[in-house]
Parts: C-alpha cells; sequence; structure tokens
C-alpha cells in the first residue's frame, strides 16, 4: 500500500507527482530511447507510425475529451498539413519554415472551423466538420496545381539544416522529440487557466461562463490548437507516407481518430497515446496473424495428430485475409469497449494501478458503475 | 445609491410575464432574500442578474455600475458570483479544479505564457491555490479536496457550489435555494455559513430559498414574489404575516 505524502503546492503543478511517478516515466523514456537499437526497420517503422498517431490522439483529445466538441474532419487537418509541408518543401524552403507554414495554415484553417462552431452543439457541430472534411477532401484532388490532384505528390525524408532524416530510426527519433514537445506543451495548458477553461465548458456551459469563461474564445483556441497540432502530425505523415494521394484524408481516417481517443479513454493525455498504440499496431497485428495462425495450427495438428485443429486454422487464417475484416475488428473492439470500459485502456490503466497501490485492500466496488440520476450522469 | 438596485425589472418569454416590473434595492452587508411559491420567477431573476437572460425591461445597477448590458462572463470580474438551484459543477474534474476555475477572472496569464508554463504562470497558480484553500478551510472540504465531483454526495456538492462562488472573491453573492435537498444538520451548516459569509467575509448575500426556518434565521429583508411580481418586502416577520403572501401560498 502506497500513498502520495503531498507537502506543498507545487506538488500539485509539477509534471510529475513524485520521485515514484517521475522514475516510471524515466524508465519509460529509457526503454523508448533504446527501443531501435534492438528492433528490426519494420517495427521502428510501426513505432514512428504510433508517435505520429499519438500526436493526432492528443490534437482530438484537446477537442472531445476535454472541451467535449466532438470533431469528424480532423483528417481534414492532418491533410491540410500535410499537403501544405510538402508543397512549401516542394518549393524549395528550409524544412523548418515549410513546417512552420504548414502548422500556421493547419491552425488558421481550425479557427475557420471552430467561428461557425461556437454556435453549434452536439451533434450538430460534429456534422459541420464532416461536411469541412469532404469539402477539403474534395479541394485536395481538384487543386491540381498544388496538390497534384489524383497523380500524387511524392514526399522526400527530411532534412532538417543539413541533418538528413534517411534512416529509419532517425525519423523515429525525430518523431519522437516531436510527440514528447506536443505533450509536455498540452500538459502545460491543461495545467493552467486555460486548460481548466476547457474541462469546464465539457462539463457546464452555463456554469463556465457564470464563473467568468469566455465560451466563444476558449471554444476558438480549442479548434485552433487541436488544429495546430494535427498540421504538425500532418508534416510528419506525410514524410511518413512518403507519397500523398487525396484519397488518404477521407472520412474513414476521421472516424479512425475518434476511435483512438474513444478507446484510448477520454478525458487523459494517457488515453490519445494509449489510443495511438492500439490503433498504429492493430493492422500489422492482424496481419501477423493472418500469417502465423494457419502455420501454429498445422504444426500442432502434425504433432497431435488431430487434422480438424488444421483446417481450423486455415480457417481463421482465410478469415483474416478477406477484405474489410479489419475494419470490422475495429468496430468490434470500439462496441466492446464502449460496453465493458466507457473510459477506455486508460481507464483500464487506472484499475490496474489502483490494485497495486493499494493492494491487499482493493476493493472491486471501487469502480462500480452505478446507476444516477443527477444531471450530467443522464445526459452522458 | 444602494449597493445592488433593481429597477422596474422585466422579462417576457413569448406572451408569459415571467418577471414584470420588479424594483428592489439591497443594501451593502445584508442578507436579502427572495421567496415566493413555484413558478414565481425568482431564478429568473438571477438568471437576469447574471446576464444569462436579457431582460426585455428595466435596468441593474451594481455598486454604481449599470450591469444591464454586460456580457455574462465578465459579471465574475464585477464581483458577483451565484450557485446553481440544480447543481452545475464541472463533474469530471476534482473538487479542487472546480474551485481553481472560480479564480479565472483573476488570472493574469496569457495563451503563450500558458503554453510554455513560464515562472510567472507557476507563481499565479500558487496564488490561486492559496485563495482556494482559504475556501477549503472555510467550509471545511478538506477531505474532498482531490476528489472527482462525480463520487461526492450531493451535500457535499451543494457546499463545494458555495465554495466555487466564493473562490471568485464576489462583493455579492447569489445563493439560488442554498438549502434544497438537503438534511435538517447540513441545513443548519448552511444557516451559519450564509451568517459567517455576511459577518466575517464582509460579502452581501442575495439568496433565494423556500425553507422559512432558513429564512428567518438569516435573512434581513425578504421579498416575497408571485406570478413575477412583488407583493411584499419587509423584515421575515412582515413578509410571512403578510395577507398577500399568505394568499399567494395557500390560496385564497
Amino acid at each position: 500500500m502506497r500513498f502520495q505524502f503531498k507537502t506543498s503546492y507545487e506538488q500539485d503543478i509539477g509534471l510529475f507527482k513524485d520521485k515514484v511517478d517521475a522514475t516510471w516515466y524515466g524508465l519509460l523514456a529509457a526503454v523508448v530511447l533504446i527501443l531501435p537499437l534492438m528492433m528490426s526497420d519494420y517495427y521502428v517503422g510501426e513505432a514512428t507510425w504510433v508517435f505520429i498517431y499519438a500526436i493526432c490522439g492528443v490534437s482530438l483529445m484537446v477537442l472531445v475529451g476535454y472541451t467535449g466538441l466532438v470533431s469528424l474532419g480532423h483528417a481534414a487537418f492532418l491533410g491540410i498539413g500535410a499537403y501544405a509541408h510538402a508543397y512549401f518543401l516542394q518549393q524549395g524552403m528550409p524544412w523548418v519554415v515549410a513546417m512552420a507554414l504548414a502548422v500556421a495554415i493547419s491552425t488558421a484553417s481550425g479557427i475557420v472551423v471552430g467561428l461557425p462552431a461556437l454556435r453549434m452543439t452536439g451533434i450538430y457541430l460534429t456534422i459541420a466538420t464532416l461536411a469541412f472534411a469532404v469539402i477539403i477532401q474534395e479541394v485536395f484532388s481538384r487543386w491540381e496545381s498544388v496538390t497534384k490532384g489524383f497523380a500524387g505528390m511524392p514526399v522526400d525524408k527530411p532534412v532538417i539544416f543539413g541533418v538528413s532524416f534517411q534512416e529509419d530510426a532517425s525519423f523515429y527519433y525525430l518523431c519522437l522529440f516531436f510527440l514528447v514537445v506536443v505533450l509536455w506543451l498540452t500538459r502545460n495548458l491543461l495545467r493552467s487557466p486555460t486548460g481548466r477553461a476547457w474541462i469546464a465548458i465539457r462539463d457546464s456551459e452555463i456554469a463556465a461562463q457564470s464563473m467568468g469563461v469566455n465560451l466563444a474564445i476558449y471554444k476558438s483556441i480549442a479548434f485552433a490548437y487541436s488544429a495546430a497540432l494535427m498540421g504538425l502530425a500532418g508534416a510528419l505523415f506525410a514524410h511518413k507516407i512518403a507519397y500523398l494521394a487525396p484519397d488518404i484524408f477521407n472520412i474513414l481516417l476521421s472516424i479512425q481518430f475518434l476511435l483512438l481517443v474513444i478507446v484510448g479513454g477520454l478525458g487523459a493525455l494517457h488515453g490519445a497515446v494509449f489510443g495511438a498504440v492500439f490503433v498504429a499496431l492493430l493492422p500489422p497485428l492482424i496481419a501477423i496473424l493472418r500469417d502465423s495462425i494457419p502455420a501454429t495450427f498445422s504444426d500442432v495438428a502434425r504433432s497431435t495428430g488431430i487434422g480438424v485443429i488444421g483446417l481450423l486454422g486455415d480457417a481463421i487464417g482465410n478469415f483474416l485475409k478477406k477484405p474489410g475484416v479489419e475494419a470490422g475488428i475495429f468496430g468490434l473492439i470500439l462496441v466492446l469497449v464502449i460496453l465493458l470500459e466507457p473510459l477506455g485502456m486508460y481507464g483500464r490503466w487506472v484499475k490496474i494501478r489502483v490494485f497495486f497501490s493499494t493492494f491487499p485492500m482493493y476493493k472491486r466496488a471501487t469502480f462500480k458503475r452505478q446507476k444516477a440520476y443527477m444531471r450530467s450522469e443522464r445526459l452522458r | 445609491m444602494s449597493f445592488f438596485s433593481v429597477d422596474s425589472l422585466s422579462i417576457n418569454f413569448g406572451g408569459i410575464k415571467a418577471v414584470d416590473g420588479v424594483t428592489f434595492d439591497v443594501e451593502k452587508g445584508e442578507v436579502f432574500t427572495i421567496i415566493g411559491p413555484n413558478g414565481a420567477g425568482k431564478t429568473t431573476i438571477f438568471n437576469l442578474v447574471s446576464r444569462i437572460y436579457q431582460p426585455t425591461g428595466g435596468k441593474l445597477v451594481f455598486d454604481g455600475t449599470d450591469i444591464t448590458n454586460v456580457a455574462p462572463h465578465r459579471i465574475t470580474s464585477l464581483g458577483i458570483a451565484r450557485t446553481f438551484q440544480n447543481i452545475e459543477l464541472f463533474e469530471h474534474a476534482t473538487l479542487l479544479q472546480n474551485l481553481l476555475l472560480a479564480r479565472h477572472a483573476h488570472k493574469r496569464s496569457n495563451f503563450l505564457s500558458e503554453l510554455l508554463f513560464l515562472p510567472s504562470v507557476r507563481t499565479m497558480e500558487t496564488e490561486h491555490r492559496e485563495a482556494v484553500e482559504k475556501a477549503i478551510d472555510f467550509l471545511d472540504l478538506q477531505q474532498y479536496r482531490d476528489s472527482f465531483i462525480v463520487n461526492l454526495p450531493y451535500g457535499v456538492r451543494k457546499v463545494t457550489e458555495l465554495a466555487r462562488a466564493l473562490c471568485t472573491d464576489p462583493k455579492l453573492l447569489l445563493l439560488d435555494e442554498p438549502s434544497s435537498g438537503l438534511n435538517v444538520e447540513e441545513t443548519e451548516d448552511m444557516a451559519f455559513w450564509i451568517q459567517d459569509i455576511r459577518n466575517l467575509l464582509g460579502i452581501t448575500v442575495l439568496m433565494v430559498e423556500h425553507d422559512m426556518s432558513l429564512v428567518s434565521a438569516v435573512s434581513d429583508r425578504v421579498l416575497a414574489l408571485n406570478y413575477g411580481r412583488p407583493i411584499a418586502v419587509g423584515s421575515p416577520a412582515e413578509v410571512q404575516a403578510h395577507p398577500e403572501v399568505i394568499r399567494a401560498y395557500l390560496g385564497g
């Protein structure tokens, strides 16, 4: 049993709760830093996807998880960042300038979408962002002088101040750097008045207003900041995917981002990272299972002499090869998460942590969901 | 010139005159209570004062400033704080975060300094925390400091709302039914706190309340409303004995 011994107000606004907390994060950092030395290029590439998706996750977490504004159009901001970055690079601009411009353009478009959003709530806002995403995708395919339309746009690996990030491992570190910066900046906002104002808007607009929060300004800031992060992620995304085409930034990608934050756990930055691990690693996991299940099962069948196991393995392998299985599995997991663990992977993580920190006094009832009839529970 | 004056305030919702020419003055340092049967327009007056509704007629003057057209989020910085009848706390935040939000009107940081969490922001946050801790001590909420509001019982939430309103450093406190849903002991605590808020913190209180024992215990003056119109004003005893008030409550 461990408890946190607080002796100063500083502890509540620090980045880490205490030394133990900081040690764990230090360990995590060490693992993430030495990981590329121990993995093949394929897995380094997959881990890079996790970082890029995590930045997208933080972006959407700010908007959906903290401010309570649901967006179905975030793939558009990702696309704006990616295309802007690629275009300015093509014009011969230095990498840092192209990146800054991409973030600026994405931020500006975030504000433009955010302005009408001030007058809309709930599902109407979601539909407006969806419309925005559809329009932007159309712009990507039609504005051929900039985006090259469906012919596509190749993007080279980044060269920053003469340093080339050609290697998978070096690009891994670049993305990791940006993720850490994004997490730090977002955490800073969340522990200062802006973050509290977002949370207040999410939980009760009327009370937030009565406590002095200017709803219009803070909703706009949330939209702009979220779009800025998405633009940043878009620039990295462009390098990672190496070839931009309009149909990448479709509605399914937006849904995948929403899935990411819900499965990860709404209302926690950890959730954005957990969700990114899930969304980025599920497709390769399915691919691995598709190849390995029939082989393992037939091995088992041969050694035990039961032929049915081999047939079962083939059946599973064939099923996983079918088109659309991935989307189906995503959907199934989403349904299961909402039914069994509405707080997502982060919620589960909190339970595990509480189990160990209160051991052997853990009570399951601590997290028992109960029917409540107060205002917000009815609405949520 | 009185501290807070409401002058022939009216609002119509369609054809319904929810508040119809209400005039009253609140003096500095008094506890002024509005009573009336359900639907009399008590909460509507609060919503008009906190600028959630725009009045169709009349004038609100607070401490020499006309606040009839001030934006709702500007009201707090002028020194008016309120609680809500059906608790409007930020439920998926901790009690501490709820109270810290009430310091929003006193923030001196801008977006960039917060993004980088500069030392100035850190100092400001610590100052806000000290202000919040005073309210926590005042209302005995220490043990709930880090609890999420969803996990707190109703009575504690009610006190938390009061604490949140106090954290804005108000000059005028609007309490919308502070005792609704509370048991006898909690109502008694509430009565003591309202007195302390007036006597120790020097905050003027304007309150809407149904519990007549609480009203008589703490109010200096009472205004009775019916169908959006004032029917009596005076000391608690006078208003309770007023024939119009008795008719409004009992019919006849």
